[in-house]
């Protein structure tokens, strides 16, 4: 078997008494998209926030790409492609859609203080950006302003800010919350277009789409991990049902 | 991109009616309506400058005069010691600057001044964000103002007088006229290389920036250079508006800095609508009018000014140009 993308080995973080991560182990292959399920309080959170960086963890290790990278700043991680999409949209509400991800692949590229020539007519910039927006699905709405776009669309121009920086591994943080049954069907087209291209752990409550775009599932309980499988495994497995989707929840 | 076309368009217009004026006020016998037109002219091009600060780079600064009292002082130093026949500045190792009424060395030492003073306060001043950006851009202008109140050998409160427009090869300034194109030629230089700079990357980022810091932030731009340099070269071109003044009325008042001033630029910027340049230019036009208007009937004309003001910032938040572009048709 190749070495998993991610690694993670028996990590673990206490706040005072309550242990948010209990000894949590798991593997993401490349390319692979991995859901990390589980109710609320079990630690889906806590676990992002340590693997890209935001809080450190007491003891346990992570590997990215093959480096330990469990005390490397956030900067640090993102700079190695191992970068989180945070439950806030944040974009630039009065630029339009395609100036946002303009502004992205920018950051990317560097060099810019050019005072002359509009980026709007850089094949250079535009292309890029282009690409993202079809991979996104706003491919149609890029002239709007991004204050004009639907809360849905509104992550997704948001993701497509993130790819701009070209990572390897997307850590997404509940991108469905909030959305209405149109914006999350919407949504869950978008990451299965993106599956395959970049790896991604999905921390998501919505089960219908991550039994849809998963391939493999975690599910956490309690801070411990309960259960690691396929989606069919996730579905049959009786400590899950117990746990968790036993509360008539199952999709 | 419509609507791109159409503020460019709308500010090919406006530019035609300024340019297209004064013969038919010569033809309708009132001259004296050009000098009024002349001063809308500079004050617009004072007001653009600031909308780079205020409309594309989201900074409101309540201290842009000084840059424009700084431009003036240029012209009026300069001019004043040529007329003494004595240097501006006379350091050892040959560093002598000899009095001048060239309106090319005025115009250079004020883009210089003025930009070298807009990078100093600058970059004090945006460190801080809000209110407190606005506070210390006020305190910054009072203090060149109070500074100008205190040189005594450059008139002090009464400031200086000029004798005449000062000089450019091959033009007559003090033909009206010729004064008029002149700023008018200026104008349309600042616009179009203020159009290129706020659509340049630069201008992306600028505009991003206004929008969301905390992103741009994350995204890895260094805001704080970035917006120092469009405030050091607003000011610069405040600068430039200065020294137009100083010679259209050939006079130069410490009057010029004082901060009501700065909030008249304000106005003028809010009044036509910020982010578009050429808003600004219609809101410099409507203000001056109005003043001039107004003054006629009651010398109380603020009374009457200040409340139909807050009517425009309070039913036409994009100002005089939002008017106009929903007027001209919706965004698509």
């Amino acid at each position: 078997m190749i070495e998993p993308l991610l690694q993670v080995e028996s990590l673990s973080k206490r706040f005072g008494a309550l242990r948010a991560a209990d000894e949590i182990s798991l593997g993401v292959a490349e390319g692979e998209l991995h859901a990390l399920i589980g109710p609320n309080g079990a630690g889906k959170t806590t676990l992002l926030d340590l693997l890209c960086g935001l809080t450190e963890a007491d003891c346990g290790s992570i590997t990215f790409q093959g480096r330990s990278v469990g005390s490397m700043s956030m900067e640090a991680r993102a700079r190695l492609g191992l970068v989180r999409s945070f439950q806030v949209t944040s974009v630039f509400p009065t630029l339009t859609v395609e100036e946002n991800l303009v502004l992205a692949v920018m950051a990317a590229q560097g060099g810019n203080f050019g005072c002359w020539s509009p980026p709007l007519d850089d094949v250079q910039l535009l292309q890029p950006a282009r690409e993202l927006l079809t991979r996104v699905d706003l491919i149609q709405k890029s002239a709007l302003p991004a204050a004009a776009l639907s809360h849905g669309e509104r992550r997704q121009l948001e993701v497509g800010m993130v790819l701009a920086t070209a990572p390897r591994m997307l850590l997404l943080d509940e991108p469905m919350a909030g959305l209405g049954p149109g914006g999350t069907v919407q949504l869950t087209r978008m990451i299965q277009g993106l599956k395959g291209s970049v790896t991604i752990l999905l921390v998501e409550h919505d089960m219908p789409s991550v039994f849809t775009l998963a391939d493999r599932i975690t599910v956490l309980v309690r801070g411990r991990v309960a259960a690691t499988g396929s989606p069919q495994e996730i579905r049959h497995d009786p400590a899950v049902q117990e746990a968790y989707l036993g509360r008539g929840d199952d999709a | 991109m419509r609507a791109f076309l159409r503020n460019e368009r709308l500010m090919l217009t406006v530019l035609l009616v300024f340019a297209l004026l004064p013969p038919l006020f010569q033809l309708m016998g009132q001259e004296y309506l050009l000098s009024l037109l002349n001063r809308i002219l500079i004050y617009g091009l004072a007001a653009a400058s600031l909308d780079l600060i205020l409309g594309y780079g989201g900074m409101v600064s309540l201290g842009h005069a000084a840059f424009l009292g700084i431009g003036a002082y240029s012209a009026g130093i300069l001019a004043f010691h040529s007329y003494e026949g004595s240097a501006v500045l006379n350091w050892p190792m040959g560093l002598v600057l000899p009095g001048s009424e060239s309106l090319l060395l005025a115009l250079f030492v004020a883009v210089v001044m003025a930009g070298f003073f807009g990078l100093l306060t600058g970059s004090i001043s945006l460190r801080t964000r809000g209110m407190h950006f606005i506070m210390i851009t006020l305190a910054f202008a009072q203090m060149f103002y109070y500074l100008f109140i205190s040189l005594d050998r450059y008139g002090g409160e009464d400031g200086i007088s000029l004798f005449g427009r000062g000089h450019l090869p091959g033009f007559d300034l003090n033909n009206d006229f010729i004064y008029y194109y002149l700023c008018l030629f200026i104008l349309i230089l600042f616009l179009v290389l203020a159009r290129r700079f706020t659509t340049s990357r630069f201008g992306l980022v600028l505009r991003g920036g206004r929008d969301n810091e905390q992103r741009l932030r994350a995204l890895g731009f260094p805001v704080y250079r970035y917006r120092l340099i469009c405030y050091a070269l607003a000011a610069a071109a405040a600068g430039v508006a200065g020294v137009l003044m100083a010679h259209q009325g050939e006079y130069v008042s410490p009057g010029l800095m004082h901060w009501t001033k700065s909030g008249e630029i304000m106005v003028m910027v809010l009044l036509g609508g910020s982010g578009t340049l050429v808003g600004p230019l219609l809101g410099a036009g409507v203000l001056l009018l109005l003043e001039e208007v107004l003054a006629i009937y009651t010398e109380h004309w603020m009374v009457i000014l200040g409340p139909f003001l807050i009517l425009v910032v309070l039913f036409a938040r994009n100002g005089i140009h939002g008017l106009l572009m929903k007027i001209g048709g919706r965004d698509d």
